[in-house]
């Protein structure tokens, strides 16, 4: 079902309409609307990395004196009691910065949308222009150093934003049939529902992307460790020079680097499943977006 | 069960028995790996090998050696800043053997190495504890030139604890204490039993990639380390009356270069030195190690791996006998392999290996090469 569902999604987004303009837009060529959007985008990413930064200070704070409480509280009754006052105190702040950092991840979220679509939008202009201007010309060198500039900015802002993306179904269009709707009303409205279906398989694609990219890290991250397990197995590498410690080896000083929640394949089957999800998501959209063109179709008759 | 088995399930179930996570254990990285070897080796002089039963009188030998594998990590609970998982590795080898003089040898190797690793997030740092269980045994334990490491069971518990204290730095104290007693109805061998404490401490820097690389699904960076340590060994079957006790001081670096995803390759360097004194005068020492690890990815499907150390003591005493097993002066390791991913879960691996220990004072020294060719599968459950 999956293999068909792609190309389904693909000729349906032939009918996709453009993107609204919104009123920032108008009036600016493609430039100067990559570098507004890039402006806005800069000064919201700096938002929620300000908002990061200072939740991050109060948690580690919040986190250290629960740590002591739970220490002191049987030891010295008093000083807990006076740590769990701290924490009271700090706690309603903590609460409200981390509503804040989720605020401005939104914000930073929605503007890289919006930067992402001007940086598509310029980058094919420019690739156009470039396959039209003669070998040697200078202003194809232009267009050509101005592509790569822009295109690496798109790469960097896709990274950026990837690392956010929470693995979350949006809900589903509330999108029915009234009895006073006309044919074209219930084309628009199916029309509707394939535009988030072509959205949501190119999530599907991406999805499919970094599983089989992740897959792919594991494998050779074990081929690694079968060496080196193979020669501590049978003694290998073990020389009769020093007296050497069973337990070493054991050397993380690296506090950030312990995961202490997802190992790699709970990861990858967390994006499996999200996969499987967003894909019985679109069958529906797409199988929604059917009847309400087969409805269309009868109500023209 | 032995008593260091009781001890082991005592620890894991306290740490469960305290555990408000997840409760689902989940089974993990499992590995079964089956291989083919051949082997040849040689000797030179008479390296003394009074720990080892037989002795044979040829210089070269060659043997064939079949292996089976399998590793795997148990997680017991893993979330609010707390997680617990055992990683297991069992494993048989069995060898064919030719050109000795006395017979033709079969030993055949079985290993079993249980770890624990507890790790809980606390005062703005990392704790970790790893108690680990290890055993070897050894049937037919054959004379030079195949030497063999001789069997053992050995109890070990790694507790560290690390702080960042700045941006991408962080400093660590880690405690050890081991017991390791040989198994082998050889009163040399029992010499070799002994008590360890070690406590070390360090700083580590992380350098991230470059500002395109700041994609957290890429882990380009390098690490840099630096640590100190002391280490105490008791040899209480050495010295009549007055035991043997070793007193080192090591200073050592660690660099890595992990730059597999956007190069597809990765290096790991580690050497250190150490300085050695003991209440029995005639194993004072100074030592230098350095060891190195690295992969190269080849193409979309294969994938080169290495591994190797370098090793060398120097005696700060003259040297009349040496005890295979812990004392050689001199020892290099290689090793190579090249890993084909035949499909998911599924790689075929060829390699080779050479090592070589020798000793100072007599120049004898054995070595052995091998080859082999290993299967693992890695199911998923």
């Amino acid at each position: 079902m999956r293999g068909c569902l792609l190309p389904v999604a693909a000729a349906v987004a032939v009918t996709v309409a453009p993107v609204p303009v919104t009123a920032q837009e108008v009036a600016r060529s493609p430039l100067e609307l990559v570098e507004y959007w890039n402006s806005v985008y800069e000064a919201a990413y700096h938002t929620y990395l300000a908002a990061a930064a200072e939740f991050q200070s109060l948690d580690d704070n919040w986190n250290r004196l629960n740590d002591e409480y739970l220490q002191q509280k049987e030891s010295n009754p008093a000083r807990a009691n006076r740590i769990l006052g701290e924490i009271l105190s700090i706690s309603p702040e903590r609460t409200s910065v981390e509503g804040r950092v989720r605020t401005t991840q939104r914000e930073w979220e929605d503007v890289g949308d919006s930067l992402i679509d001007a940086l598509d939008n310029y980058l094919e202009i420019l690739n156009n222009t470039i396959q039209g201007t003669p070998l040697g010309d200078t202003a194809g060198g232009s267009s050509i150093a101005l592509y790569r500039t822009w295109s690496a900015r798109l790469e960097e802002i896709e990274s950026q934003l990837a690392a956010s993306q929470s693995l979350e179904l949006e809900p589903m269009p509330e999108v029915v049939a009234r009895d006073d709707d006309n044919a074209a009303d219930l084309e628009r409205k199916a029309r509707l529902l394939e535009n988030r279906a072509v959205r949501d398989s190119a999530v599907v694609v991406e999805l499919e992307e970094r599983i089989a990219s992740l897959r792919r890290r594991l494998e050779r991250d074990r081929s690694t460790e079968d060496l080196a397990a193979r020669n501590r197995r049978f003694g290998d590498m073990t020389v009769p020079v020093e007296a050497t410690t069973e337990g070493a080896g054991v050397n993380v000083a690296d506090s950030a680097a312990v995961d202490l929640t997802q190992t790699p394949e709970q990861r990858i089957e967390l994006m499996e499943a999200y996969r499987d999800e967003m894909i019985a998501f679109v069958e529906q959209l797409l199988e929604r977006a059917t009847e309400l063109r087969a409805e269309a179709a009868r109500r023209r008759l | 069960m032995n008593r260091n088995g009781k001890v082991m399930l005592g620890v894991l179930a306290l740490f469960l028995g305290t555990g408000t996570a997840s409760a689902q254990v989940r089974l993990e990285n499992v590995s079964i790996t089956m291989g083919l070897g051949g082997e040849m080796y040689g000797s030179d002089g008479n390296f003394l090998a009074i720990a080892v039963p037989q002795v044979d009188s040829t210089d070269s030998a060659l043997g064939a050696s079949g292996d089976m594998g399998a590793a795997g990590t148990l997680i017991f609970m893993a979330g609010n800043g707390r997680s617990l998982s055992t990683a297991f590795d069992f494993g048989m080898r069995q060898f064919w053997t030719g050109g000795f003089q006395a017979r033709n040898y079969a030993p055949r190797e079985l290993s079993g190495r249980v770890q624990a690793n507890y790790s809980q997030r606390l005062g703005g740092g990392t704790l970790l504890i790893f108690p680990t269980l290890d055993s070897r045994h050894i049937a037919d334990r054959p004379p030079l030139p195949l030497y063999l490491a001789p069997g053992y069971n050995a109890g070990a518990v790694v507790t560290n604890y690390s702080r960042a204290v700045a941006t991408d730095m962080a400093l660590y104290g880690q405690l050890t204490g081991e017991t390791k007693n040989y198994t082998a109805d050889l009163p040399a061998l029992d010499d070799l039993d002994r008590r360890s404490v070690s406590l070390e401490a360090g700083a580590q820097w992380v350098f991230r990639g470059r500002p395109e690389t700041r994609d957290p699904e890429i882990r380009d960076r390098s690490t840099l380390r630096f640590f100190g340590a002391y280490l105490h060994h008791s040899y209480p079957k050495q010295g009549e009356g007055l035991v043997r006790t070793d007193n080192a001081e090591r200073i050592g670096g660690e660099f890595s270069l992990d730059r597999r995803d956007t190069h597809g390759f990765f290096l790991e360097l580690r050497a250190h030195g150490t300085r050695s004194r003991s209440n029995s005068r005639r194993v004072d020492y100074n030592a230098g190690r350095i060891e190195a690890r690295g992969s190269l990815e080849l193409g979309e499907d294969t994938q080169l791996d290495l591994q190797g150390l370098w090793a060398v003591k120097r005696y700060i005493n003259q040297q009349d006998f040496l005890i295979p097993g812990e004392e050689a002066d001199n020892a290099t390791v290689v090793f190579a392999q090249v890993t084909r991913f035949l499909r998911d879960g599924v790689r075929a691996g060829i390699g080779g290996g050479w090592r070589r220990a020798e000793t100072n004072f007599s120049g004898a020294y054995y070595q052995r090469f091998s080859v082999s060719f290993s299967l693992t599968v890695s199911p998923r459950f």
